[in-house]
């Protein structure tokens, strides 16, 4: 036998023609087989409750600042975009807008390949203007569905 | 037996592991697949997971050489091989940096399952590849012709599986005619005929002698039926289906179905 269990005792591969019960499971085994089993149902029965219970819901993503450091002649604002929906969007827009009042200074925006749902990425915006001084207005644009 | 049985027992599943690891690295390193964890409808991956664990007791079967089916030790064979899969991707797919604690467990889980199907049966065929020579052939001579199939089918899976993630499926089927898609399937249809033709099934065919109308109708058409449907089924379950003109998908079908075909009939050498 070539399968993983394979015939292993000690009379090793004979003529084929042993008789059923001369042959006894190693402990070993029943021991890989039943951690196989438990992953096999624990994965399959995890996989049917995301289907059930969490995917379905359309991607809501909420876009927030981490934080802003100075960097050369300009700053970086990294940003972390959260999908609080169940399903994934992909090539998510998000857009940092600087502005001094209604007069937009500068854009600056990334593109985010994939974002699943119930998950979060982060990614860096570069500006020359000063986001302490101004108003930064962050949002998603958009998504794509894979 | 006792300790000299255990011994040998963890010698065999280290093995399978290694093999696993062997048959399933380009999937492993491939983004796409990556993306299918988390993006795939998770009903379709529950469903390829059911469907391999007969695929992967009929394997154990089929390249073992008992000479009685024995439903305990192939289903045995077939869980440890699913275990060794989900570790074998679990592991590198930690080490990738693909999988971490940062991400939600839905991403985690859905990453390692469709991994993990193709390192199982990489498992599997790892005992024969890497393993001592025993006498293989007869419990595939046993099941005669459906055997045969089934072997073909497991070919197609397996050499489908390792491209149908890659956006280059769709990508090929968009730039081709309708008559370059002939033409392939001509041509899928051919390589077919020819690797049974020179490599023969275990006794079954032997094909020099026989009509080359008989070995055509009974292997290479056949062949790639099984290679086609294998193929609609991989791209269904990838999502790859959804939403395409019916003409798309056959064309993608078609693409899909060269490795599938060249799966099926190298099938053979490496069960």
């Amino acid at each position: 036998m070539v399968g993983i269990g394979g015939t292993v005792d000690a009379e090793g591969r004979g003529d084929g023609r042993r008789a059923r019960g001369e042959r006894r499971t190693p402990v070993t085994e029943w021991i890989a087989s039943g951690m196989g089993a438990i992953l096999f149902l624990g994965t399959l029965g995890m996989i049917l409750y995301e289907g059930i219970f969490v995917a379905g819901s359309p991607p809501d993503v909420r876009v927030e600042i981490r934080d802003v450091a100075r960097q050369g002649e300009g700053w970086l604002v990294r940003v972390k975009a959260t999908n609080l929906g169940g399903a994934t969007a992909a090539e998510v827009r998000v857009t940092g807008r600087l502005r001094r009042g209604d007069e937009t200074v500068e854009d600056a925006s990334i593109l985010l390949d994939y974002l699943p749902g119930h998950s979060e990425r982060e990614g860096g915006l570069f500006f020359r203007g000063d986001p302490e001084s101004l108003v930064l207005d962050l949002r998603a644009e958009g998504y794509v569905e894979p | 037996m006792g300790r000299n049985a255990e011994l040998k027992y963890l010698v065999a599943t280290a093995r399978a592991l290694a093999g696993g690891t062997i048959f399933a690295f380009p999937l492993l390193m491939t983004m796409e697949m990556w993306w299918l964890g988390f993006h795939m409808d998770p009903f379709r991956l529950a469903l390829f997971l059911i469907v391999s664990l007969p695929l992967l007791t009929g394997l154990s079967f089929l390249s073992g050489f008992e000479d009685t089916f024995r439903w305990r030790d192939d289903v045995m064979d077939a869980l440890t091989a699913y275990g060794i899969g989900f570790v074998a991707s679990a592991a590198l797919l930690m080490l990738f940096g693909v999988i971490g604690p940062n991400q939600p467990w839905t991403e985690i889980v859905g990453k390692i399952a469709v991994q993990s199907v193709p390192a199982a049966i990489g498992g599997m065929l790892a005992r024969k590849q890497l393993g001592e020579e025993c006498d293989q052939e007869s419990n595939l001579r046993r099941a005669g012709y459906p055997g045969i199939l089934f072997v073909m089918a497991m070919g197609a899976l397996f050499l489908a599986f390792n491209v149908a993630p890659t956006e280059e499926m769709l990508l090929i089927s968009f730039r081709m005619s309708p008559w370059q898609a002939l033409g392939l399937a001509l041509l899928s249809l051919l390589v077919l005929h020819a690797f049974v033709y020179a490599i023969g099934f275990s006794g079954q065919a032997e094909p020099v002698r026989a009509p080359l109308w008989h070995t055509v109708l009974r292997f290479a058409v056949p062949g790639y039926g099984i290679a086609l449907l294998v193929s609609l089924y991989v791209l269904w379950t990838f999502g790859r289906t959804d939403g395409m003109a019916l003409m798309e998908t056959v064309q993608a079908m078609v693409v899909l179905g060269f490795p599938a075909a060249l799966g099926a009939a190298t099938a053979r050498l490496v069960i």
